[in-house]
């Protein structure tokens, strides 16, 4: 891996500018204004905002609740999902550990082969032409609908949710790489050439560095998609797990319980979810992360 | 880097085109054949000869779509040419030809590195010493006025810094050849201005063997030692001009008769060739 994260010059770092030698540049050709600075005060007290979101979320809930006496089965307050969770904590924390396990490798190996995947079809016509389009027609079966197939080939064991979560994952993973690889100017591989580059330098060099925002988002996507895939494959068949207790408190018409393991599951997942984004600063320039998520915020 | 000559003057550099081509074409054209089966193929250059001497600036000046970057790319060895051969320093060119340095229209800065590392990965992906490599890229960076921005990201300069970077990049591994494609093309006129200035005393210092392509006939006349100027597609040379004008040539000397007396000549030539239709 071509790209370090190293400490260089922070673009929120005030004083960066001012302390450079000003007869170096030229009239006319100042750096582009740093919109980090401004930002810089209001930014620890931003962070709180998600929080507050949600509390005032929370509260509206419990209000509406209470002011129209909604039934607990239609709609359990907030303070009951709590109270329920809170009294069933053990069941809840022996549930959450075979799901989380579920999710987490179903997401790996589909984080592992999506890129690999995504490589090989794009530097091999080969794998275009035969393994592609047989790979594309297999998103298009309903995973949900064959579930069951799984599990008769796999058992009802870890190996099926796994699989599920993964098969669910791994595509928005591989075609994201794709797209990075192959969003390179012309003129960026000539460049490469005539520095007498070969097609592995190129790769490690500039391709795959060049890709990594695709691929992270990808992964984003995919992390999500691998919650939704462990919790269907539990539904499928199970015998413990939040997607299997979830299916199982329905039945019991025990709301709370099915809200207690929604809200865990969204808990977990939103966990997991920001675990891959921090994982990028791993590998690209924190800056340029920031930069790329404004990009992102726009569309 | 080369050795500096005392005095750049116009008769020496003709007589080391005859001694000594650094750049030779000899009937080089280039024609893209159609993919379709009953296609016409397209000719984008016609057998055209040209020498360019070693030390020499050479600009090549043409309305968009006339062959002249097609024309870089085959002495880059970035595309094959059709017919005829060319070499560089008497090494016929055959596949990507490695001894030169080139910039482009965009900068193609990689926006994940610093600007420091941008210029070295020329001497990464050749495998060139590291310590040697930072310590001469610190020196360009400082020659084009950017010390001090050494760990910037790319998107953290203005368009004319970043230019000034992918110039450094091209010359970090100092070779004898320096091929440029519209490289201003993109920056607004002022900053242009200061990197042509710039550029002319960089240039100076080293006088090593540039082709400069641009569609800026102001430019071609003020950069260059002979402007090629070109035909419409397919391209050819319609004829090259010898600027006799001193160096360092300031911004002034654009308002001079001699000067207009060249780019009158290009616009003639414009004329003649239906590029610019005549009034």
């Amino acid at each position: 891996m071509s790209t370090r994260t190293r400490n260089h010059a922070d673009a929120g770092h005030p004083g960066a500018i001012e302390g450079k030698p000003a007869g170096g540049l030229d009239k006319g050709e100042a750096p582009p204004m740093r919109r980090t600075r401004r930002r810089g005060a209001g930014r620890g007290f931003r962070r709180f905002y998600s929080v507050i979101a949600t509390i005032v979320v929370l509260l509206i809930w419990e209000g509406g609740v209470r002011l129209f006496a909604v039934p607990a089965l239609i709609l359990p307050a907030p303070s009951v999902v709590f109270a329920t969770l809170w009294e069933r904590r053990d069941l809840y924390i022996a549930f959450s550990v075979p799901t989380t396990i579920e999710i987490v490798i179903g997401f790996f190996v589909a984080a592992v082969a999506g890129i690999l995947l995504g490589i090989l079809v794009s530097f091999s016509s080969f794998a275009r032409s035969t393994f592609y389009p047989m790979l594309i027609s297999s998103q298009l079966i309903p995973k949900v609908a064959i579930a069951p197939v799984f599990v008769i080939w796999f058992g009802t064991g870890l190996e099926s949710k796994v699989f599920i979560a993964f098969l669910i994952a791994f595509f928005p993973i591989m075609i994201s790489t794709m797209v990075g690889l192959q969003a390179i100017e012309t003129d960026m591989v000539k460049l490469f050439k005539s520095m007498g580059a070969s097609s592995t330098t190129t790769f490690i060099k500039l391709r795959l560095p060049a890709a990594l925002p695709n691929i992270f988002a990808g992964m984003k996507i995919g992390m999500t998609l691998a919650v939704v895939g462990a919790i269907v494959a539990e539904f499928v068949a199970a015998d413990r797990g939040l997607g299997y207790y979830l299916l199982y408190a329905n039945g019991q018409l025990d709301s709370p319980g099915v809200f207690g393991a929604i809200m865990l599951l969204t808990v977990i997942g939103v966990i997991l979810y920001y675990l891959v984004e921090w994982s990028q600063h791993l590998f690209m320039p924190s800056a340029l992360i920031r930069a790329a998520d404004l990009t992102q915020a726009t569309m | 880097m080369d050795v500096l000559r005392p005095s750049p003057s116009g008769v020496v550099a003709a007589e080391i085109t005859i001694a000594e081509p650094m750049v030779r074409l000899r009937g080089v054209s280039k024609v893209y054949r159609s993919l379709r089966r009953n296609g016409t193929d397209v000719e984008a250059l016609r057998p055209l000869d040209l020498n360019i001497a070693r030390g020499e600036f050479v600009t090549i000046v043409g309305p968009s779509g006339c062959g002249k970057s097609t024309l870089l790319s085959l002495i880059a060895g970035l595309s094959p040419y059709t017919t005829g051969e060319i070499d560089i320093g008497g090494r016929p060119v055959a596949g990507p030809y490695t001894d030169l340095g080139i910039v482009f229209q965009k900068d193609l800065l990689l926006s994940w590195r610093t600007i420091l590392d941008n210029v070295l990965i020329q001497a990464e992906v050749r495998g060139l010493d590291r310590r040697k490599a930072a310590a001469r890229a610190a020196e360009l960076l400082a020659l084009v006025g950017l010390s001090g921005f050494e760990q910037f990201l790319p998107h953290e300069l203005s368009g004319g810094m970043r230019q000034r970077v992918a110039i450094c990049r091209a010359l970090l591994h100092n070779p004898p050849l320096l091929l440029m494609d519209e490289p201003f093309a993109a920056l607004d006129a002022i900053t242009r201005d200061q990197l042509t200035l710039d550029f002319q005393r960089f240039w100076q210092r080293d006088r090593r063997t540039v082709v400069f392509i641009t569609h800026n006939l102001v430019e071609a006349v003020f950069l260059g030692d002979r402007v090629i100027v070109m035909t419409p597609r397919p391209g050819g040379i319609a004829e090259i001009l010898d600027i006799d004008l001193a160096r360092p040539r300031n911004l002034a000397v654009r308002d001079t008769p001699d000067f207009a007396r060249y780019t009158r000549r290009i616009h003639d030539l414009f004329i003649e060739t239906g590029i610019i239709k005549a009034e």
